[in-house]
């Protein structure tokens, strides 16, 4: 060890009888410590990541790019014109039609955990300048499931498009119709594809973005029937589950099976869409299909 | 010096800044020089010799020590600074005790930083020979914390 | 007051910060990489945690194994130093989300003033002047031609997230126009993630003139003088000397700017307000937010212990001085001794000190974390340490500057020292004959020194 290192070891351990001992002080008004929740662990890299950077970052993990799923209010935020929202379909109360055990305390649980009336929220919005109804589905609330008031709130969307004029934009993010309301749920199917149907009669643009995750009884009704389908970046996206397919057709399934990419390579989905280009993809595509009255 | 040691060597030299590299040791020498970019490797006398020991004569800069281990066991280092945690909890047992038997892959302990729990596992199959960090204290990076024979 | 400070860098300013605390009889912790274990700073310091791998990004930027430091060991403080995340507001912001007090202007400040075009913007605002060029950002390159024809060729294409010379180009003329702002723009986009470009006028050889201010969270803003740095290569700044040679009259106007501009965004604590002079016109071009490497020279002519203030103003205390208190006395020059061989294209060349002899006296100080038998890392800038002269005057400043490097040893690695002291000799340096294009224009009769 080098000569100088060694003497200033020395001296440091003779000059502590000189150091006054502080105590470090435990009433100081200001404690160091880092709050919690500001580092979460990334699911899929398993790398530590600064969530404030990350919810910055159009909530995608910094490091593995891996896109986080987000709420209704946030993805509104992050792709129409700041201010521009407004919302509409207010007012929807969910009932339990099949008397299911415990289903009304869940939806009252998961309306204070999301602060939302339902798994959907719809109005109109101005993406880059461009106006337009932009509808989003909420995974946080009961996985995204369309019961009655879902069903009935993305028709609403569709019916107000048409009133307006309007070329519409959809989220979705569900785990598809919801088992507690029964028959209600997949009549909802139906309901929302015939709006569809009416509003593209009216020669209006209606986009559907498919986000992660995207199953059941939405990807077989609405989600599947945009003019242009988006999907965001390794989203997953199917109808039955992967392990029901493979146990009924009797084979191994291919990699990526599900996977927004593989669906785009099979021409499910027009594109694949990065979510910190999202915005200004939607926005040319509105611009594209302007309509001038 | 074996291949694989010459070949990490070259790495750090390519990495480096620095752009003439010197070793002699007793039964062995080796050159690098870049020049315009290039690396020279030019190895007048070459006898494999167990490892790269403190024998050596080094003539400019090493770009790293290499660590002289008569240690023969593996060292387990913390990746990150944080605090050191035995035990998944305060009250449940510790993740591994001395003289314990670890398969490649067993979590041996948890530095937390940021609030955030990192379990580390262990890169071998081996025993654990010796903790050498104090429960809940604080840990550096790259400090070892805990020995394994393999 | 601090109990304990946290040093975030390496080197001669982890050096300088550690001395500061200790003289005012804060404990300090110092950081370090694997490869300075052996550091000076490491052994001064009461305290020390390795926080990761030689590289920078792996130890020096890494903000989480730092903040981890700190509160592990209980610092309330972190000086950042200069460079590494000294200018980064997401680890101004960290620290202060943790309770710990960064020493330096707040995240917020260090966002605006480090994005160039948002600066810009603020000053041309406030009624700071400004290089002539685009208001703020330009939006494309169509929009960048149209402002380009306003102002006037020779054009300077600079990127807003840009520094140390990167993500700017040059256009003579009109022709030449695409390709610089194409360039520069691709640059910045790979350097700094931004592609932003904003337009200047190519002042040709100005004069690099800046000014140290000091501000207080009570909004007491004071400036200590300006420095002239116009002694540059490649946007490197090799020799810096306080006062410079400007008359009185566009010092008190250029102070007057530098303390508007420093207002306008609130600041807090040391910063450096660069502004371009050509002729008797001056323009504010950047404002560094951090402590700088030529701090020294003002320290001379002031007698102001500026990094003693930087601590003092972070803890909550007012200026120690107002600006009638601050008087420039005689002249102060510095010189930065790197490890690089100037013969050979500058080229870096670390290597192990074999000797060191440092000169004293009256007036002269050597700020370093060189020792003899140190082995210097590969791993960081080449910078040894600086050679700080203060005169009467500047031809006394500049003479005890050359009989200083004739007696400085330092063995073992090829230096600049040389090349420094012909400098020193150039008739014209000596004459104040000189601009940023000064070593550009001199650089082989600089080169003509024995090894």
């Amino acid at each position: 060890m080098n000569d100088l290192i060694k003497t200033f070891e020395e001296r440091k351990s003779s000059k502590n009888k000189f150091k006054i001992q502080r105590t470090i002080s435990k009433n100081s008004s200001v404690k160091m410590d880092v709050p919690k929740g500001l580092y979460e662990k990334c699911p899929k890299c398993k790398e530590t990541v600064n969530m404030k950077a990350t919810v910055e970052n159009n909530f995608i993990c910094r490091n593995c790019d891996e896109h986080f799923r987000v709420r209704a209010v946030d993805r509104i935020k992050i792709t129409v014109d700041r201010g521009t929202f407004v919302e509409k379909g207010h007012g929807y109360i969910t009932l339990n039609p099949l008397f299911q055990d415990g289903y009304e305390e869940k939806i009252a649980s998961y309306k204070e955990k999301t602060n939302l009336d339902e798994a959907y929220i719809y109005g109109y919005a101005e993406i880059n300048g461009m106006p337009t109804v932009i509808g989003v589905m909420d995974s946080y609330f009961l996985m995204g499931s369309m019961g009655s008031v879902v069903g009935e709130k993305v028709t609403k969307s569709y019916e107000y498009a048409i009133y307006k004029k309007l070329p519409i934009i959809i989220f979705t993010a569900s785990g598809g119709a919801r088992m507690q309301e029964g028959i209600f749920s997949l009549m909802q199917m139906a309901k929302t594809s015939a709006a569809v149907y009416r509003h593209a009669e009216q020669g209006l643009l209606y986009i559907s973005v498919l986000t992660n995750p995207t199953t059941g009884g939405v990807t077989a009704s609405f989600a599947s029937l945009g003019d242009i389908i988006l999907a965001e970046p390794n989203a997953l996206i199917g109808f039955a589950g992967p392990r029901v397919i493979a146990q009924t057709i009797n084979q191994k399934l291919p990699e990526g099976f599900q996977r927004a990419e593989f669906l785009e390579e099979k021409g499910f989905v027009d594109q694949v869409v990065h979510r910190d280009l999202m915005r200004d993809t939607l926005g040319k595509l509105l611009l594209f299909h302007r309509r001038y009255q | 010096m074996d291949l694989r040691q010459i070949k990490n060597l070259m790495k750090e030299f390519e990495d480096s800044k620095i752009h003439k590299l010197e070793i002699k040791d007793n039964e062995f020498s080796i050159m690098l020089e870049k020049e315009n970019n290039n690396t020279i490797v030019s190895s007048p006398s070459f006898a494999p010799v167990g490892s790269f020991t403190d024998n050596s004569v080094v003539k400019a800069q090493e770009s790293k020590d290499e660590e002289t281990e008569v240690n023969n066991n593996l060292l387990v280092r913390s990746p990150l600074v944080g605090t050191f945690y035995q035990s998944p909890s305060p009250d449940s047992e510790t993740f591994v005790k001395v003289n314990q038997k670890v398969n490649k892959g067993d979590v041996l302990f948890i530095v937390e930083a940021m609030k955030v729990m990192n379990e580390i596992t262990s890169p071998v199959n081996g025993t654990v020979v010796s903790i050498n960090i104090r429960d809940t204290s604080m840990v550096e990076f790259d400090e070892i914390v805990m020995e394994i024979k393999e | 007051m601090f109990q304990k400070i946290l040093i975030a860098n390496r080197g001669e300013i982890a050096v300088r910060i550690i001395r500061a605390c200790k003289q005012m009889g804060i404990e300090t912790v110092a950081i370090y990489s694997v490869a300075d274990k052996d550091s000076l700073h490491v052994q001064i310091a009461d305290d020390a945690v390795c926080v990761g791998g030689a590289k920078s990004n792996e130890s020096y930027l890494n903000m989480e194994n730092i903040i981890s430091a700190a509160i592990s060991k209980g610092a309330e403080a972190i000086h950042p130093g200069f460079g590494f995340l000294s200018e980064n507001s997401n680890f101004a912001n960290l620290c202060h989300e943790c309770g710990i007090r960064f020493i330096g202007p707040s995240g917020n400040v260090i966002d605006q003033m480090g994005n160039k075009s948002k600066a810009r913007e603020i000053m041309i605002k406030a009624g700071v002047p400004v290089v002539p060029g685009s208001k703020g950002a330009v939006k494309s390159l169509d929009d960048a031609k149209v402002v380009a024809l306003d102002i006037g060729f020779p054009i300077l294409i600079k990127a807003s997230a840009g520094g140390g010379g990167r993500g700017m180009r040059v256009a003579n003329n009109m022709d030449e126009f695409d390709t610089a702002y194409e360039t520069a723009r691709s640059e910045a986009l790979n350097a700094f993630g931004d592609g932003t470009m904003y337009l200047e006028k190519y002042v040709i050889n100005p004069k690099h003139i800046e000014f140290q201010i000091m501000a207080d969270k009570y909004g007491n803003v004071v400036h200590l003088g300006e420095r002239d740095c116009s002694v540059q290569r490649r946007n490197q700044k090799v020799l810096e000397e306080a006062p410079s040679l400007i008359s009185e009259d566009l010092r008190v106007r250029m102070g007057n700017a530098a303390i508007l501009a420093s207002k306008s965004v609130n600041y807090e604590n040391a910063g450096t307000i660069e502004f371009l002079l050509s002729g008797e016109d001056f323009y504010f071009i950047e404002m560094n937010t951090r402590i700088q490497v030529e701090h020294p020279v003002t320290e001379m002519v002031t007698g102001i212990d500026l990094i003693r203030e930087q601590i003092n103003v972070a803890a909550g205390k007012k200026l120690s001085f107002k600006q009638e208190d601050i008087v420039l006395k005689g002249h102060s020059i510095e010189v930065r001794i790197n490890a690089e061989d100037p013969k050979q294209g500058f080229r870096p060349n670390p290597g192990k000190i074999s000797i060191l002899h440092v000169p004293s006296g009256n007036g002269i100080r050597f700020d370093s974390f060189i020792y003899s038998g140190y082995s210097i890392p590969p791993y960081y800038d080449s910078m040894l340490g600086k050679v700080i002269v203060h005169g009467e005057n500047r031809t006394d400043a500049i003479n005890k500057m050359k009989a200083t490097l004739e007696e400085l040893i330092i063995g073992g690695v090829t230096t600049n020292q040389e090349f420094c002291y012909m400098i020193l000799n150039n008739a014209d340096y000596v004459r104040g004959k000189f601009d940023t294009g000064f070593i550009g224009m001199k650089i082989d009769s600089l080169l003509e020194y024995d090894e």
